[in-house]
């Protein structure tokens, strides 16, 4: 080497290491940052204190800074769907509710299979291939499950015992029970043998699943509105109605309604999601706290080949935004999140777990008293209706010809047909 | 002497019907906030109960966020009044006092285009406002808060400036006034009650404002009632107590407010003034 | 008066309107031009003419919807017209409390929405409510809005009217008391009686604020929306379905924006006509002013 080189070479030496180092210290002080939009509950079961914050603990291993931005339900679908249309978006992971899921997916998000191939997610043969079915378009998945909601039908023990029923075993029970169990009080309150969620459609669909696994639109988008199955089902539930078994108000039941009757001890059943289990049996809200069971639905005596209804399963997924800056470390973060060590700390901080397997540890099954019932329906239970571009404006259809039909201004084989007429242009073709 | 007493026995009836039809409702809710959640929705209703301050904790300890949320409803609140009422001043000042033909033309655009639904605008406005990096800040719902009610401020203002006599603006002018000066001294003090009551309307539109607020905000600008559709949009059961006590809080400021200026919008004092 | 700068009234608009322009006008002319396309996420738009327009108008849905919003409208307007004059009227003396006595009065519109409705369902819940169940024990009937869309169209009304109605009553009761004392005392001196005082020199002071609440109560009450959303989405079975509620589905649940900007505009049209006769009104006063 000559001379003159050896200064510039020793600058040139100098200026890489100091490079180096700044580079290393610069990403310990800039740490990445990780966008999640959800809903809190989300946010609580990946943070808990009884589970362990599995978010946080992944947050300090790769050196990154969870950013969390919650919504309610309806608002979290609106700014995700709006910021991934963007350019370019702040958000990295996104939770979206399977009622929401709709053919611009594949525009939107960001597909998943070489994600998974290069860095696999443990054990993903046991995420339910329902629920992967569901995110899955043109044969790419472009979401991860990670929450369910599974019906269940819960059952104030005290109500039945005061007059003298047996917990029902068959659907054809539950229905008889119902009747049985719907009475004044003699302070003049009103006990209603069944409690239901009246502006959720797919309540109907556990109906015709329950009797004989009915369905009201398929997975291959064959509209059975007017099935004699979805017929049948929506004249069971107006039977009960005008029987007065389901409550007055029963036409603007949310969820919440169904909550707060039940905790008055103004229902006797609710067929409503495993986890409210928790609201009928908290003392501080619940006049019936520590008298609530939560049991599987039980099918027909007709319906062979399943043990449980196969009802409905709503279910959350965490989906990458194509226009992320973050794609690899929010694919970190899902698969962390999804691991079968982590479902079972979510499950214990409250989450429903969509992995099978959970519901066998034993840390699940202190703290979910009816983990064991949970695990069996979900083996069974199905999404209620797949997403479809007009998935909302169907819904909205058929919600209006069942309360048609409870109005009495319409026969529910009427309103089936008109649903059946007005729905099926709507569908994908 | 029969004649008043009768009237002022219709006054108080009047009053006092309105007072517990406005009241009643609330008192539910802020009464309500202090119910322990068992007897909140109990039947018959509980009207004698131990008041607790649960909801209250429960709500600081799950929201952390609330109290910053309001932070940023007050920061934007005022910085659209601000707005609404210096832009419906010069304005409505402008359309009293002068006539022409874009004059007219733009007084009446004003109210024309607030005749579309504003959520409708949200839809080419988002990608806009994101490229612009201004999703997010305060000063985008404040310039949005402002635009919405800078019409009928402006209306309403104009409406009071018009019955302020020209007779006070040519004598200012004659001593040698600015435009300035002269809104200030003397338009200003004889309209102020028009213009707070146009206040009020921006001022409370802005706290409560959410579908916007929803579209346009993340974690910095978050406005109150953004935590507010959070706890009513509880996926696992809504907690009534909690709802109640936010709402109580909520509430609060706005009240304080409302009885602070209620005596600016009404012109007893100011009406001797007037006359020449 | 200032007639040497002419630039400056133009100037004094400036601000509002610029505000306006940017953030109201400028996406209108985008809304129009969406509404001959169809669009929603993940896809570009298609041009479709004026398909939007011939969906919507012959959806009967939306007639129903417009058909109840027309109702409700007058209705609410009219109702709050009324009690706000007599609730300012009656306030329009000294008396002590006189503040926190309107501030109670204003306080419903403070409340939010949610709030509000949440309150007002739980006091109309059917056979629960404490309302209902005091008219069940006085008439033996019910406001059996989840049934019923006609008393479902009536407790939206009583809801809307409670929210709003410090709207016109903070107007004219501001308005009110601008009436000069010593126009009403001439009156008197000349033998007029109150009520005649009330008619000639009030009304007649106070009919600009009127004219201009009456519209901008117009315009906004076309958009109801919360207080039928968060009471029954437009139940039973879409039939107390307001225009707000129509378009916030189309908006915000089908994604089906180009509908959503034809029904925008539709309803922008129905506020125009709406709110006609008092446009028509304020712009003869301001000509006659000029």
């Amino acid at each position: 080497m000559n001379v003159k080189m050896k200064p510039m070479v020793g600058r040139m030496l100098k200026g890489a290491v100091a490079a180096a180092l700044m580079s290393v210290t610069c990403s310990a002080v800039n740490a990445a940052e990780l966008t999640i939009i959800g809903h809190k509950v989300h946010k609580n079961v990946s943070t808990g204190e009884k589970g362990g914050d599995f978010a946080g603990e992944w947050a300090k291993a790769s050196n990154s800074k969870i950013n969390w931005l919650t919504f309610n339900v309806q608002a979290i679908h609106e700014r995700l769907f709006r910021e991934a249309s963007l350019g370019s978006t702040t958000i990295d992971v996104g939770f979206a509710a399977n009622r929401y899921f709709a053919p611009h997916f594949p525009k939107m998000f960001q597909s998943l299979d070489e994600y998974n191939a290069k860095s696999p997610i443990e054990n993903f043969d046991e995420l339910p291939k329902g629920m992967l079915g569901a995110l899955t378009y043109n044969g790419k998945l472009y979401g991860i499950p990670f929450r369910h909601a599974t019906g269940a039908l819960h059952i104030n023990t005290e109500i039945f015992k005061e007059k003298g029923v047996a917990i029902p075993t068959t659907f054809e029970e539950v229905l008889a029970a119902a009747r049985k169990l719907t009475f004044k009080r003699s302070d003049g309150t009103n006990v209603y043998g069944m409690l239901l969620d009246a502006r959720n459609p797919t309540i109907i669909t556990d109906f015709a699943r329950a009797m004989n696994n009915g369905d009201y639109l398929t997975p291959d988008f064959k509209l059975k509105a007017n099935s004699p199955a979805m017929v049948k089902a929506v004249e069971t539930v107006v039977r009960m109605f005008k029987e007065g078994v389901l409550p007055e108000a029963y036409l603007n039941f949310k969820t919440e309604d169904v909550i707060t009757y039940m905790q008055q001890g103004r229902g006797a059943m609710a067929i409503s999601p495993f986890g409210r289990y928790r609201n009928y049996n908290d003392a501080k809200k619940s006049k019936v706290a520590g008298k609530v069971i939560s049991i599987a639905v039980p099918k027909s005596e007709t319906l062979k080949g399943f043990n449980v209804a196969p009802v409905r399963t709503e279910f959350w997924a965490m989906l990458i935004p194509k226009n992320s800056d973050n794609k690899d470390l929010a694919w970190d973060y899902i698969r962390n999140a999804v691991s079968p060590e982590n479902t079972i700390r979510a499950a214990v901080n409250g989450n429903g777990p969509v992995r099978p397997s959970a519901y066998s540890d034993q840390r699940v099954k202190d703290k979910v008293p009816y983990a064991a019932a949970e695990q069996a329906v979900l083996a069974v239970a199905r999404p209620p209706v797949p997403g479809f571009g007009n998935s909302a404006k169907a819904e909205d259809i058929f919600v209006e010809e069942v309360e048609s039909a409870l109005l009495g201004r319409k026969s529910a084989q009427e309103a089936m047909d008109s649903a059946q007429a007005r729905i099926t242009p709507l569908l994908p073709k | 002497m029969d004649d008043r007493k009768i009237i002022l026995t219709g006054r108080s009836l009047i009053l006092l019907i309105g007072v517990v039809w406005s009241a009643f409702p609330i008192f539910m809710v802020v009464s309500s906030s202090f119910k322990p959640a068992l007897d909140i929705f109990a039947v018959p209703p509980k009207l004698i109960f131990t008041p607790t301050f649960e909801n209250y904790i429960a709500l600081f300890h799950d929201w952390p966020e609330f109290v910053g949320s309001l932070g940023n409803s007050l920061i934007i609140t005022v910085g659209a009044t601000l707005i609404t009422a210096v832009t419906s001043l010069l304005a409505g000042y402008s359309y009293s006092r002068y006539r022409s033909r874009l004059l007219t033309l733009s007084a009446f655009f004003m109210i024309f285009v607030r005749m579309l639904p504003p959520i409708v605008v949200t839809i080419p406005l988002f990608p806009v406002v994101n490229a612009l990096h201004l999703n997010d800040t305060y000063i985008i719902l404040i310039l949005l808060y402002a635009a919405f009610f800078v019409s009928l401020a402006t209306w309403i203002v104009k409406t009071f400036i018009d019955q302020i006599p020209r007779e006070l603006e040519e004598a200012a002018e004659v001593e040698g006034a600015s435009i300035w000066q002269m809104l200030y001294k003397v338009i200003v003090p004889l309209s102020i009650h028009g213009m707070i009551a146009a206040c009020v309307f921006v001022v409370i539109f802005s706290w409560n404002e959410y579908a916007f607020a929803m579209i346009f905000t993340s974690n910095t600008a978050r406005t109150g009632p953004l935590i507010l559709s959070e706890i009513s949009g509880a996926v696992e059961g809504v907690q009534w107590g909690v709802l109640f006590a936010a709402t109580s809080i909520q509430l609060l400021p706005i009240l304080i407010f409302v009885l602070f200026v209620q005596k600016f919008i009404v012109s007893g004092l100011t009406a001797g003034a007037v006359k020449g | 008066m200032f007639e040497d700068r002419k630039w400056l009234p133009v100037f004094l608009i400036s601000p509002a309107n610029v505000l306006l322009l940017l953030f109201i006008a400028v996406p209108s002319i985008y809304i129009i031009w969406l509404s001959l396309h169809k669009l929603t996420f993940g896809m570009s738009s298609t041009f479709v003419g004026l398909d939007n327009y011939i969906q919507i108008f012959s959806d009967p849905i939306f007639w129903r919807a417009a058909l109840n919003t027309f109702i409700v409208v007058n209705i609410v307007v009219y109702a709050e017209l009324a009690l706000a004059l007599i609730l300012a009227l009656a306030l329009n003396t000294n008396f002590w409390g006189k503040g926190l006595v309107f501030s109670i009065l204003i306080a419903p519109y403070a409340v939010s929405e949610v709030s509000a409705v949440v309150m007002w369902r739980y006091l109309f819940e059917p056979d629960i409510g404490m309302f209902n169940m005091v008219l069940q024990s006085f008439a033996d009937i019910q406001l059996n809005w989840v049934r019923n869309p006609t008393h479902g169209l009536t407790l939206i009304s009583i809801l809307s009217i409670w929210i709003h109605l410090p709207f016109t009553l903070i107007i004219l009761y501001s308005a009110i008391s601008t009436v000069p004392g010593d126009l009403k005392n001439a009156a008197r001196v000349e033998g007029a009686t109150e009520w005649q005082v009330f008619l000639k020199v009030t009304m007649r002071f106070i009919a600009p604020a009127i004219l201009v609440a009456m519209m901008f109560r117009y315009i906004f009450a076309t958009r109801l929306f919360s207080e039928v959303w968060l009471l029954n989405e437009g139940g039973p079975a879409r039939l107390t379905e307001v225009l707000g509620t129509y378009l916030f589905r189309a908006a915000f649940r089908y994604h089906d924006f180009g509908t959503a900007a034809a029904t925008g505009l539709a309803m922008q049209f129905l506020a125009l006509l709406v709110a006609s006769f008092y446009l028509y009104k304020l712009y003869k006063r301001m000509q006659a002013d000029g």
